[in-house]
């Protein structure tokens, strides 16, 4: 009892303290301008989601000015290159908020980096837009969830894969916090559709070899294979996977994949038929789509990056974010986040999508999609998924001063 | 029995691996007592020139055994030449300056090629044992290091080249004495380590993803084993990798990765301990 | 008068803290406080190093260490006094332990670095893998490559809601890294300390002089290690985070890095290097620019540089490399240097 208390007088006094500070700053945004400010990795082993979300999010900042700006203020966007190195996030974070005085801040990729960065935008009163998949959980006031949650993405993934592929699942993820809990759902939904886990391993970020890692799962033969590794070290496993004659042997399924650019690295002959879910992908026909792809490659050139279902987090951001502060008329916190009450709707490349008052996160459709050729085609579609509220214990409405991750329990 | 086998050529293909990306390490190290901390970048440039040219329609085998190579020495006779040679003696001056150098390469290289590009995929087929199925270019790249190991072994201890090279790297006054350029030497044996650094990230292409940041998932596994091994390259290496490596895989196979990795760690810090000029020290006595 | 010169660079740190808070703005402070803790851990490896002349490359271990420590303790107990003490406490018991096995074993110059760095690099390892909620210690979850969040600030003593302002902690940070300069200018200064440096300059004769080098050399690692501590603590509290990456390759470089920018065997110049390269990496990533390729060249021009500076005989000889005369010297000097102790 005494530990939270303490916690939360610390942060609370932390905030009285910046009190003043604030609202001097308040009156910086008196003039035509106003700040936003982007942190994501632009360097280091983690610039290949970095860089093409940060794309996304300038883009939409673009598009936002292009049409008079936001409540008459043309926006100003300040970018941060987190470096890969989570040190950096607390820092960037404290400079947006105090120096820069930005009045939202989207990025940090990584879940490391996010638990980094929270802290510092709640006590600056610096709303905080999340827009990367991740394994769900993020329930706070100050921020906003505006890409799919794992249980978005793993549960119909999970549920056509036992339906079509076969009962047994191996799951191989990347050790550390959001794969895991990502395979809290493998068991799960297993149970629920009849199907079993043969396997569940996890492996470093910066392991090479996985020879033993191929053994395991051939002598488990199951019918299909979940995979959530990520990272350039481990795009090893899936070349070497490939040339162990495995692919076309047993289909893998994957929440992550293409998150990474693997299907533009590897070679058809080592990602073709791999299946994915997200709310997004760039070949999705849709006329919206076509409309905004068409509109990017106007304003940043045919040759960019593939905008894959992380990167458009970057352009839904600032959109649902600039939805909210029309509604709300205002750029305080407390207000934009009182507008969220009665849900923001807005439709976007990825179609309709709805901002939940009750979780701060996202409802949207969920594409099942696989790759041939380096080119993604449409599975199925889950239309309009709700953001998993974690039994309830995620009510932003009843229980506004939330800050934890919620685990799923299933 | 499947099992054994396929086990076996875990372990093999664990000890393989780590030889193969220490190598260019070890000579250097063992030669100049230079530690080479852009040794990963020099392995990511070798996977970088042979995805290229494999890319733009040259031979894959060219491409990892010319190609590489050859790109990758040329760039390490630059570095030698601008990096290393000022700062010779200085170790841990070099270690940083390398540091930086293998920084700045990751930097160079996303500038100029970007942050993905399409690789090149294992030639070759797999070959099935019993419910397994391994990789035909896995086993034969554990046969090509082991040639490879020999070939250096050959040259340094059968070879003219070898002999100037061991005797300038014992007694440099001498050497010179009679004739023969320590500077060029040095220079040379540089250019050889780095050649054999991207030899070894052109045979690791196909079975890794190259990315600018490649090399950093290898740079401390390959310090540790040239390091565990001692001054005697290319034995040196050798046992310190056929000690590390089946430690490694073992474990990983029966427990989990990180186990692995830590064992592999552990040891090296047990061996040093006991052995502290590494496991050349075992025969070597004085130096 | 010459007392007094050694302790010269107190001044500067100290009217920072004096004028700092009415000069900058909240995030300068945050920044300044930031920077400085990193400044004190450095300050431990610069004397280990510069004066004693044992290489640790894995100086961030202790820093890690001083780092969860604080963080577990601080969240545990609830007051953060006791988390500071833990925060010393445990790496410097580390270092005795590892000290033991390195310094009784007779491990010397690369080796001895070697096994730091192994070291480091175990404990960076270990502490990625603890993500599942099961690895805890007490109410802290480990928290795996994730880390530590949300860590409470230091308080004043006997106080937990007290809380330390922003202001008074810059103050703080600023002022300790001003004690343990003077606190190690002293050491230097005292027999003890003259002792290492004379176990720097030559082991063998300071062992036929009867001392026993391995008891120094703990004795000054284990000083590394605390100071290291205390500035893994100072930089939780400041910024509320600890992760893996305070154990990696990188923060280890990062060490060496203004050790040797700085100068080896000076105290305040790696504390200066410090904040310089902090500033830069900081000010690059709002630029624009790729930072790893500005960053890279910066490393290496300096280091280039500055060993043009420091060793210009050196320097001259090997540009003239093509005179016999000449081409002996710098050669000679290269594997034999190590043997002697760089």
């Amino acid at each position: 009892m005494k530990l939270s208390r303490r916690r939360f007088v610390g942060s609370a006094a932390a905030a009285a303290a910046v009190a003043m500070t604030m609202a001097r700053s308040t009156f910086a945004i008196a003039s035509d301008t106003v700040a936003v400010g982007s942190l994501h990795d632009l360097t280091g082993s983690l610039d290949a989601f970095g860089l093409p979300s940060h794309m996304c999010m300038k883009f939409a900042i673009e598009e936002l000015n292009a049409t008079g700006g936001l409540l008459g203020k043309r926006i100003d966007l300040k970018t941060y290159d987190g470096q890969s190195d989570i040190k950096k996030f607390p820092q960037y974070a404290q400079q947006a908020a105090l120096n820069d005085k930005v009045v939202m801040l989207q990025g940090a990729i990584t879940g490391a980096s996010r638990e980094a960065t929270r802290p510092v935008l709640r006590r600056y009163k610096v709303p905080f837009v999340y827009g990367t998949i991740y394994e769900g959980g993020l329930c706070e006031t100050n921020a906003i969830s505006v890409n799919t949650g794992s249980d978005q993405q793993a549960v119909p993934l999970l549920e056509w894969s036992f339906k079509n592929l076969g009962k047994k699942c191996f799951y191989i993820g990347a050790d550390y916090n959001a794969p895991r809990n990502i395979g809290i759902w493998n068991n799960a939904i297993a149970k629920k559709e009849g199907g079993e886990m043969v396997g569940e391993e996890y492996y470093p970020l910066d392991v090479t070899d996985f020879s033993t890692a191929i053994s395991k799962i051939q002598a488990a033969k199951p019918d299909f294979l979940h995979s959530c590794l990520v990272g350039g070290p481990h795009m090893s496993f899936y070349r070497q996977w490939a040339a162990a004659g495995m692919l076309k042997k047993i289909p893998i399924v994957s929440v992550v994949f293409g998150g990474g650019q693997e299907h533009m690295i590897l070679t058809p002959e080592e990602s073709d038929g791999v299946i994915a879910a997200y709310n997004y992908f760039q070949e999705l026909d849709t006329p919206e789509n076509k409309e905004f792809i068409k509109r990017f490659e106007a304003s940043v050139g045919t040759d960019h990056p593939y905008i894959n279902g992380i990167a458009i987090g970057g352009y839904n951001g600032p959109m649902l974010w600039a939805e909210a502060v029309k509604k709300a008329g205002s750029f305080n916190r407390d207000d934009v986040m009182a507008a969220l009450a009665d849900n923001i709707e807005w439709t976007g490349p990825g179609g309709k999508m709805i901002l939940d008052g009750k979780t701060h996160s996202t409802q949207q459709d969920v594409r099942i999609i696989q790759v041939k050729n380096r080119v993604w085609s449409l599975v199925e579609t889950r239309p309009q998924i709700p953001p998993y509220d974690f039994n309830g214990r995620c009510n932003l409405k009843d229980n506004p001063k939330n800050v934890d991750i919620l685990n799923p329990q299933v | 029995m499947d099992q054994t086998i396929v086990l076996l050529i875990a372990v093999a293909n664990s000890v393989a691996l780590l030889v193969l990306i220490s190598l260019g390490l070890a000579v250097i190290f063992g030669m100049m007592r230079v530690i080479n901390f852009a040794h990963g970048e020099f392995i990511m440039l070798g996977g970088y020139a042979t995805v290229l040219a494999a890319n733009h329609g040259v031979n894959l085998w060219i491409a990892m055994l010319l190609i590489a190579p050859v790109t990758v020495g040329l760039i390490g006779f630059v570095v030698e030449r601008l990096i290393i040679r000022p700062l010779y003696g200085q170790i841990v001056t070099t270690m940083l300056a390398t540091w930086g150098l293998s920084i700045f390469l990751i930097g160079a290289v996303t500038t100029i090629f970007g942050n993905t590009m399409l690789g090149v995929s294992a030639p070759l087929g797999n070959v099935p044992i019993g419910v397994y199925s391994v990789s035909v270019y896995q086993l034969l790249l554990i046969a090509i290091t082991a040639v490879l190991v020999a070939a250096c072994l050959y040259v340094l201890n059968r070879t003219r080249w070898g002999l100037i090279a061991r005797g300038t790297v014992q007694n440099p006054a001498m050497a010179s004495a009679i004739g023969i350029d320590p500077v060029r030497v040095y220079a040379m044996t540089f250019m050889a380590g780095a050649a054999l650094s991207g030899l070894a990230g052109g045979l690791l292409a196909p079975l890794s993803g190259v990315i600018p940041q490649m090399g950093t998932a290898y740079i401390a596994d390959a310090f540790v084993t040239v390091i565990s091994g001692g001054s005697a390259m290319i034995i040196g290496t050798l046992s310190a990798a056929g000690l590390l490596g089946p430690t490694q895989a073992i474990l990983s196979y029966a427990t989990t990765p990180v186990i692995g990795e830590a064992a592999l760690l552990l040891l090296a810090i047990g061996l040093l301990r006991v052995l502290p000029r590494g496991i050349s020290g075992l025969w070597q006595g004085g130096r | 008068m010459a007392r007094l010169r050694n302790y010269l660079f107190v001044l500067p740190v100290l009217l920072l803290a004096a004028i700092g808070p009415s000069v900058f703005e909240m995030f300068g402070l945050v920044q300044i406080s930031s920077f400085a803790t990193m400044a004190l851990a450095v300050l431990g490896l610069a004397f280990v190093w510069g004066f004693l002349g044992v290489l640790s490359l894995g100086h961030a271990a202790f820093f890690g260490l001083g780092a969860y420590a604080y963080a577990i303790a601080v969240i545990n107990l609830g007051e953060s006094s006791y988390a500071v003490v833990a925060a010393i406490a445990v790496p410097a018991l580390f270092s005795v332990l590892l000290g033991y096995f390195l310094f009784f074993g007779r491990v010397s110059d690369v080796y001895l670095g070697v096994i730091t760095l192994c070291v480091t690099l175990v404990l960076y390892n270990f502490t990625s893998a603890t993500a599942d909620p099961s690895y805890h210690i007490g109410a802290a979850p480990l928290g795996g490559f994730n880390g530590i969040t949300a860590v409470p600030p230091l308080n004043w003593p006997g106080d937990p809601e007290a809380v330390l302002e922003v202001e008074t902690m810059c103050r703080l940070c600023l002022i300790v890294l001003a004690a343990v300069y003077a606190g190690l200018v002293v050491l230097r200064r005292s027999s003890i300390g003259r002792i290492m440096v004379a176990i720097r300059e030559s082991e063998l004769r300071s062992e036929l002089l009867g001392y026993d080098v391995r008891l120094y050399k703990m004795l000054g690692f284990t000083v590394s290690a605390a100071v290291a501590g205390l500035a893994g603590a100072l930089f939780t509290a400041v910024n509320g985070y600890v992760g893996p990456s305070a154990f990696d390759l990188n923060q280890a470089s990062q060490f060496l890095l203004w050790v040797i920018a700085g100068g080896l065997g000076s105290l305040a110049g790696p504390v200066i290097a410090s904040f310089a390269f902090q500033y830069l990496s900081t000010w690059l990533g709002t630029t624009g620019v790729n930072t790893d390729l500005v960053f890279g060249a910066i490393i290496m021009l300096f280091v280039l540089l500055r060993l043009r500076e420091r060793l210009p005989a050196l320097w001259a000889s090997a540009s003239r490399f093509r005179r016999p005369g000449h081409r002996v010297s710098a050669f000679t000097a290269g594997p034999r240097a190590l043997e002697s102790g760089e």
